[in-house]
């Protein structure tokens, strides 16, 4: 991600665009690219997605296993993010322990479902202050042109909410409803600025060369959840107030994809 | 041993690595290795036979540079006396303060070139363990980019994009009045007016996606003419 290099003549074409309120792909500000969506592509994992936006695309793998609850939560099941930025994406992506890129993606992705209370913890405790579920959330980026972010978020929450509880695996008594408590349903929307617009869903030229970035992460409500700022540029306090109000038109319309495909999936 | 389970699409026959594509007294071409004269395929790709040759296309990868070939690149790195290129192969490519064609300071290598900015030149070396090098000088080709835009395509899909005898460029140039030339590394550069430039750039993106399919020049130029009624009819209105 740092070692990223735009071809100047495309700096100066996104730029000389953005003045025209047009971008490299045609978009306008706030536009996303082709958001596609598979869950349950992996039938071995507990649940699993595949999204892509535009070229960018993740698989999503959800594991669930039983295990002790943290001893300050003994009520509450535990829930870890893991996003992994493997060569084989792009060529800036080395591989070995992972890179602060994906680390931050990482949290922010586990920030998002936390903070929105997207699965109740409280119902994943099997026997109190015992046993309780272990959800392990596995982002494997399968290639790279911008806005990890969004794209990693969507493939979590389309997978956790297609995600059944493995009981026979755990000889545990089986539920009339194995499915993830899912009580929520964020959304998580990054925005870069470049010069004085900002635009939501970067590509990879406009991620590379953007000033600063803002990720937000809103529940079904339009609340907002969780945030997330990038990059060395600022965001003037009006911009922001700008962004929050554009973020939930954009994605009312977003939401009603992923919902759609979540259902007919179940 | 026979070959079975070839995907056919149209004519073109899709293997997979290590795949027996022939036997026989055959040429190997590239792309194809023979162990006891039985020829297998090194990629993913499409395999083709001409005047006794057997070689496999690649469906997508790098660029595998050769001597000559003109390739566009941009700067990734600059050290004391030499710019390292990105020339959408497996290797930068490096270029000597004396390969492009000004008189150049050493340590001011900046002042000509800088870190992203594009270039057209010829590959002019390359050794064994795949250290290439290019040259800007004494080509009719070397020269900086300073407008336009450029754009990246698998390099194995080049010659799709040229078209036979260049068929396919030269009607995308004719129909968007754009100037075009294509790298043999799979790097395109692209200059000409607003939405002719965004159509060209649509064409070239079609080429990439549907390089397998036969009747693709036909197909562009369909689409070109199409969108170009569209503009004209948007003006009668």
């Amino acid at each position: 991600m740092a070692d990223e290099v735009v071809t100047t003549v495309i700096r100066e074409k996104i730029l000389k665009m953005i003045k025209n309120e047009k971008r490299l792909d045609n978009r306008n500000f706030n536009e996303y690219r082709n958001i596609e969506i598979n869950p349950g592509i992996i039938t071995s994992a507990d649940g699993s997605a595949h999204v892509s936006i535009g070229n960018t695309s993740v698989i999503a793998g959800i594991k669930i296993e039983t295990g002790e609850p943290f001893p300050d939560t003994p009520n509450a099941g535990v829930m870890t993010t893991n996003v992994e930025l493997i060569p084989m994406a792009s060529p800036v992506f080395e591989s070995g322990p992972p890179s602060p890129e994906a680390v931050e993606i990482a949290r922010v992705v586990d920030r998002g479902i936390r903070e929105s209370k997207m699965i109740n913890m409280e119902k994943l405790s099997i026997v109190k202050g015992e046993k309780v579920w272990i959800i392990y959330i596995d982002l494997h980026v399968i290639d790279y042109d911008g806005n990890l972010f969004d794209t990693c978020f969507i493939a979590s929450v389309v997978a956790l909410s297609t995600a059944k509880f493995p009981y026979k695996k755990f000889n545990l008594e089986e539920s009339a409803n194995p499915s993830v408590p899912v009580e929520h349903f964020p959304i998580e929307s990054t925005y870069v600025k470049i010069g004085n617009s900002i635009m939501v869903d970067p590509s990879l030229e406009e991620e590379t060369i953007a000033d600063a970035r803002l990720t937000i992460a809103i529940d079904e409500n339009s609340d907002i959840r969780a945030m997330q700022k990038g990059f060395s540029g600022v965001f003037k306090e009006d911009e922001i107030y700008k962004i929050i109000a554009n973020n939930r038109e954009i994605n009312r319309s977003i939401r009603e994809i992923i919902k759609g495909k979540v259902e007919v999936f179940r | 041993m026979k070959s079975d389970g070839n995907y056919k699409t149209s004519q073109r026959i899709i293997v997979v690595p290590g795949e027996l594509i022939a036997e026989g007294k055959l040429k190997i071409g590239s792309g194809a290795y023979s162990v006891d004269n039985r020829i297998y395929s090194e990629y993913l790709g499409i395999k083709s036979v001409k005047d006794n040759v057997v070689s496999v296309i690649p469906l997508n990868g790098k660029y595998n540079p050769k001597v000559g070939e003109m390739v566009i690149g941009y700067v990734e790195n600059i050290a004391q006396s030499n710019w390292m290129v990105n020339i959408n192969s497996i290797y930068p490519a490096m270029m000597l303060a004396s390969d492009v064609p000004w008189r150049v300071g050493s340590n001011k290598l900046q002042n000509y070139i800088d870190i992203g900015e594009a270039i057209i030149a010829y590959v002019s070396e390359i050794d064994e363990v795949k250290h290439i090098r290019i040259t800007m000088k004494s080509r009719e080709f070397g020269r900086k980019i300073e407008d336009g835009i450029t754009m990246t395509i698998p390099a194995s899909k080049v010659p799709r994009v040229i078209g036979k005898n260049g068929s396919m460029i030269s009607m995308i140039k004719d129909l968007t009045g754009c100037r075009i030339i294509v790298g043999m590394n799979g790097i395109i550069w692209l200059n000409g007016e607003k939405d002719n430039l965004a159509m060209a750039v649509n064409a070239v993106k079609k080429i990439d996606k549907n390089a397998q399919i036969s009747g693709l020049t036909d197909n562009i130029k369909n689409m070109i003419m199409e969108w170009k009624n569209g503009i004209s009819g948007d003006v009668d209105e």
